[in-house]
């Protein structure tokens, strides 16, 4: 009789135990991050004089003319990689962004904004940079300073790219 | 009849249990994905009002992301790249390439007829407030050379020792331990073929 009440009892044991193992494996890969390349400090900057973004280790560069300004940030891509990003405000008033390689990769993004700002009479253009949010919508922003001391806002939400 | 209900009853709700577990991840991350949807659709209205005075214009769609091509090619020499101090330095099996990351402009370090590097070993190090980099290279004619970079582009101390007591194979190995305050190093040369690793002793000087 003892035995008899034993048995369903062990079953249950191996029966939760398997749901267990299986639950557990299913949920191993979520728990694994992806690792943080080390992205030295100043390894991208814009050479004015020759039009060039250049990356300094591995030597390269990539010419971008009629630029009227650059601002560097930092940008959390869709894979959750921080990755350095670039800021173009150009002189005919059209803005865009690099998103820069970080594992010496042979390939980068562009993307460039529908708006223009209004270029000021000195074709100077002045940009600040800064992280912002709005309904848990985290972004990385860039403000043009126009002649009128009015600003036009570019920004790119965390994990869009 | 009452008993195979109960078997058919308990059947139903262990395999329900098991779908359920195994599906668990998969409801998770179909999850996510469509909170990154919504945030999509967040995007697509291309300009927010964060504040009165703060308007800010989103991309728009993920199609106008362009793709750009870069064309460089590593060098086939390439041994490895070590960041100090602001610094890069390049060690290929012929030279040294190094500079500071935020310029331009790129050095050096030829070893000209000398034969290719076998092995190194990077580091760095701080000494009377002066950050410094020590690169130590072990040569294919056994000699042993280290290069002594304190911050400044053109000042490089070399160090070179002729290495008579064995030959190097390509499967050597060296490791440096190096004392800052006394300056004395340890270059311990191991590999396979030896029974037990070879040590080497010297000074750095800083000029």
């Amino acid at each position: 009789m003892k035995k008899q009440i034993e048995k369903p009892k062990n079953k249950f044991k191996k029966k939760m135990f398997s749901y267990l193992l299986a639950a557990s494996i299913t949920l191993l890969p979520l728990r694994i991050k992806p690792e943080e390349p080390y992205v030295p400090k100043n390894l991208y900057f814009y050479n004015q004089f020759t039009s060039n973004l250049v990356c300094s280790d591995p030597l390269w560069a990539h010419k971008i003319e009629n630029v009227c300004a650059v601002e560097f940030s930092k940008y959390t891509t869709k894979k959750n990689l921080t990755i350095p990003i670039m800021f173009v405000a150009y002189k005919d008033g059209r803005a865009g962004v690099y998103f820069l390689p970080i594992r010496s990769e042979k390939k980068m993004f562009y993307y460039e904004f529908e708006n223009k700002f209004k270029v000021t009479e000195n074709k100077s253009c002045l940009i600040f940079e800064g992280t912002d949010e709005k309904d848990s919508l985290k972004f990385v922003y860039f403000r043009v300073v126009q002649d009128d001391g009015e600003t036009v806002n570019y920004g790119i939400p965390q994990g869009m790219f | 009849m009452k008993f195979k209900y109960k078997e058919a009853k308990k059947k139903i709700l262990t395999s329900f249990l098991t779908v359920s577990l195994l599906l668990s991840s998969p409801i998770g991350l179909t999850a996510n994905e469509s909170e990154v949807n919504d945030k999509d659709k967040k995007i697509k209205t291309n300009e927010v009002q964060i504040d009165d005075n703060f308007k800010i214009e989103f991309p728009s769609s993920h199609k106008k992301l362009q793709k750009i091509n870069l064309t460089f090619n590593e060098y086939e020499g390439f041994i490895a790249r070590y960041y100090a101090h602001n610094f890069s330095y390049v060690i290929c099996n012929d030279f040294i390439l190094y500079g500071k990351l935020n310029e331009e402009s790129r050095y050096i370090l030829d070893f000209k007829e000398e034969p290719k590097v076998i092995a190194h070993d990077f580091l760095n190090f701080e000494r009377e407030n002066k950050k410094y980099a020590l690169i130590f290279v072990l040569l294919e004619n056994s000699k042993i050379q280290y290069y002594l970079f304190d911050g400044n582009i053109n000042n490089v101390t070399v160090g070179k020792l002729r290495n008579d007591f064995f030959k190097v194979s390509k499967d050597v190995k060296i490791e440096v331990d190096f004392d800052v305050t006394t300056k004395e190093y340890v270059l311990k040369i191991s590999a396979p073929g030896f029974v037990l690793s070879k040590h080497v002793y010297g000074e750095v000087f800083f000029e």
